[in-house]
């Protein structure tokens, strides 16, 4: 039964990806915990949370499920959505004070855009730890006495989170579709759902083929939509010289179908992705710089990091900027470092202090919703 | 005045905040923060829970009164902090980045008036419980608790009006900004367990807009 559950729920909401669905707050006991247990947050998201207590099963943990306005984690940080006072009433409205011996709760690293773990030691003597950004990673984590290797602190785009991608998209492009075709070309409804489905799966199954040309620096979306509308047109071609509907007019007809499809997904085909940043990004073409004065090399800023930018000099204890083109501007390591030593700088020269991004977060805004 | 939802909306965009309210009711709601008003007194010590860009901060700092202005949204509070600025109340102003989780740092018996402004309908059911016992436990006593919020009306077929329109703009407010507020249900009954005293209680014609003054006695069912 709860198999049943976990698999209707991850559909529906993996079709209804781009929608917040909210889920009760509160704590969750997972096994039988007591009073040296870790202490984890998520946000509400309920997928999230769904997702969750599966990788947990078995494990003895407190879960406390914080409110990120039914949110998945990253987003609601980068919004403004999810911040420190949350994560402080989650802690402190909850029992878990009482029940537990320790003072240390481990959050989702992909929330570090968003909460300040100083804050939350400052006001609450809590201890923030920065858990692996993908849960399937948390028991090796715990495995390892709580600590986490560099491949748990970047985010990936596997095969099934990009099949979820295509889902999310394929499902609302093809109703639209589908609806508008249904009042005005009856006969082209269905096949048009085909079509839809077909490009989207096609163009995310593919990512790691084109990955290389997404640089930054190149005209990504032009190339994008060009190869891929290229494709289609081919595969159009193709298709009615088999069915023998070889018209002008039905090739016109789909050739169009198949752009609009391609432009939609095209768009912005980096920000569909974990670790491109996307093209609308107001942030895009910031660079991250480092005050060597100010910088002690305690190494928060690399553990925040989900695309991995950083080394460190151990000798010299500071901090280096080493992978700037990995950069997405996520804001996580700026928000975190605690001694002010990183901040934004635009392409004018222009500094942006971290407090003005603690404030109003350097946030996805919302384009892409990853997953935790 | 279900409408109200829609407030939600203008939360993203505080700079907006103040004209959105305005728009919605009308200005009905600047006559309610008025007349529960004048229950604060020069002197009086005074904190402002969800305070936003302080429409009753600053009614009653200009009572003279020694305001603290909590809110969680620290862009809320700009604005806000400007305002007292430009209205020259600043110095009888604090305004602290907190939520009502943090009540429970603040002493006991430590204010002469409460006061809280559509924002009790934004906690949680948990935050809300919590939000009552504590101002309870922080008021002075005979301190005044002065709440206005959405309320569900008492009649069945307002009720029922009501719940239809509000569950239209529930889905409409949820899907631009992902969140909602629960309009308060049996308020009265709930402050009165927490040791409190009704002295005054208004409804809008509607019925879905309250005005509640509540005067501690702390007769704490739990002591
Ligand atoms: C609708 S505004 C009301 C602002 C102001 N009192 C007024 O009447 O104009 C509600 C405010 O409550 C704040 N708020 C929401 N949850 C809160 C919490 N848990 N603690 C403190 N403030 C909160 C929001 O940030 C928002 O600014
Ligand atoms: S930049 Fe800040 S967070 Fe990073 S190592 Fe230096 S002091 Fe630590
Ligand atoms: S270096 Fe870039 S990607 Fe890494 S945490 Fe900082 S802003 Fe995010």
């Amino acid at each position: 039964m709860n198999r049943v559950k976990y698999v209707f729920f991850y559909l529906l909401e993996t079709i209804l990806r781009f929608l917040p669905l909210p889920q009760k707050t509160g704590l969750i006991k997972i096994g039988h915990p007591n009073k040296n247990s870790p202490v984890l947050v998520t946000g509400n998201y309920h997928l999230t949370v769904l997702k969750v207590l599966r990788a947990l099963k078995g494990q003895n943990v407190f879960l406390l499920v914080a409110n990120s306005r039914g949110i998945n984690v990253w987003c609601a940080a980068a919004g403004g959505h999810f911040t420190f006072h949350d994560v402080i009433s989650a802690l402190k409205l909850s029992n878990i004070e009482s029940l537990v011996d320790h003072r240390e709760v481990i959050l989702p690293q992909l929330a570090a855009c968003g909460i300040e773990a100083k804050v939350i030691h400052q006001r609450t003597g809590w201890n923030v730890k920065w858990g692996p950004v993908h849960i399937k990673d948390f028991l090796a984590y715990l495995e390892i006495g709580q600590q986490k290797s560099i491949d748990m602190s970047i985010v990936r785009f596997p095969m099934q989170d990009r099949l979820e991608m295509s889902i999310a998209w394929a499902s609302w492009m093809s109703a639209v579709f589908f609806f508008v075709l249904w009042i005005f070309k009856r006969e082209a409804a269905v096949p048009a759902i085909f079509v839809v489905w077909l490009l989207t799966l096609f163009v995310f199954s593919a990512f790691p083929v084109y990955l290389p040309l997404l640089r930054p620096g190149v005209k990504k979306r032009l190339i994008f939509m060009v190869s891929f509308l290229f494709l289609a047109l081919a595969g159009l071609g193709i298709f009615s010289l088999l069915t023998s509907h070889f018209t002008a007019h039905f090739l016109l007809f789909w050739g169009i179908i198949s752009f609009i499809t391609v432009l939609l997904l095209g768009g912005d085909i980096a920000g569909s992705t974990p670790f491109l940043i996307s093209e609308f990004r107001e942030e895009k073409g910031l660079q991250i710089e480092v005050d060597s004065k100010k910088c002690r090399g305690d190494g928060i800023c690399m553990n925040a990091c989900p695309l991995d930018c950083f080394i460190l000099d151990k000798q010299k204890q500071l901090v280096i900027f080493e992978r700037p083109e990995k950069c997405i501007c996520c804001g996580a390591c700026v928000v975190q470092c605690q001694f002010d030593a990183l901040s934004y700088v635009d392409y004018k020269g222009h500094r942006v202090p971290p407090d003005f991004i603690r404030r109003h977060k350097v946030g996805f805004s919302g384009k892409w919703k990853p997953r935790y | 005045m279900s409408t109200l939802l829609l407030m939600k909306l203008f939360e993203t965009t505080p700079n907006r905040y103040d004209r959105g309210i305005r728009l919605l009711t009308g200005g009905q709601l600047d006559n309610f923060y008025d007349r529960v008003i004048v229950h604060v007194k020069e002197g009086d010590r005074v904190l402002d829970i969800g305070c936003g860009t302080g429409a009753l901060t600053l009614r009653a700092a200009k009572k003279r009164a020694i305001v603290k202005a909590i809110d969680i949204n620290p862009r809320m509070l700009d604005v806000a902090r400007a305002k007292a600025k430009k209205a020259d109340f600043s110095q009888n102003i604090e305004f602290v980045e907190m939520g009502v989780a943090e009540l429970g740092n603040e002493p006991d018996q430590t204010y002469d008036v409460v006061l809280c402004g559509l924002c009790l309908s934004e906690l949680s059911k948990k935050e809300l419980d919590f939000a009552v016992n504590e101002v309870s436990r922080i008021l002075k006593p005979k301190g005044l608790f002065l709440v206005i919020d959405e309320t569900r009306p008492q009649r069945f077929l307002r009720r029922l009006l009501q719940g239809f329109f509000r569950s239209i703009f529930k889905l409409f407010v949820f899907l631009f900004s992902g969140t909602t507020t629960r309009a308060l249900k049996n308020f009265q009954d709930r402050i009165e367990k927490a040791g409190f005293e009704v002295v005054s209680f208004q409804l809008n014609k509607s019925q879905n807009l309250l005005e509640l003054a509540a005067r501690k006695i702390g007769i704490n069912p739990d002591e």
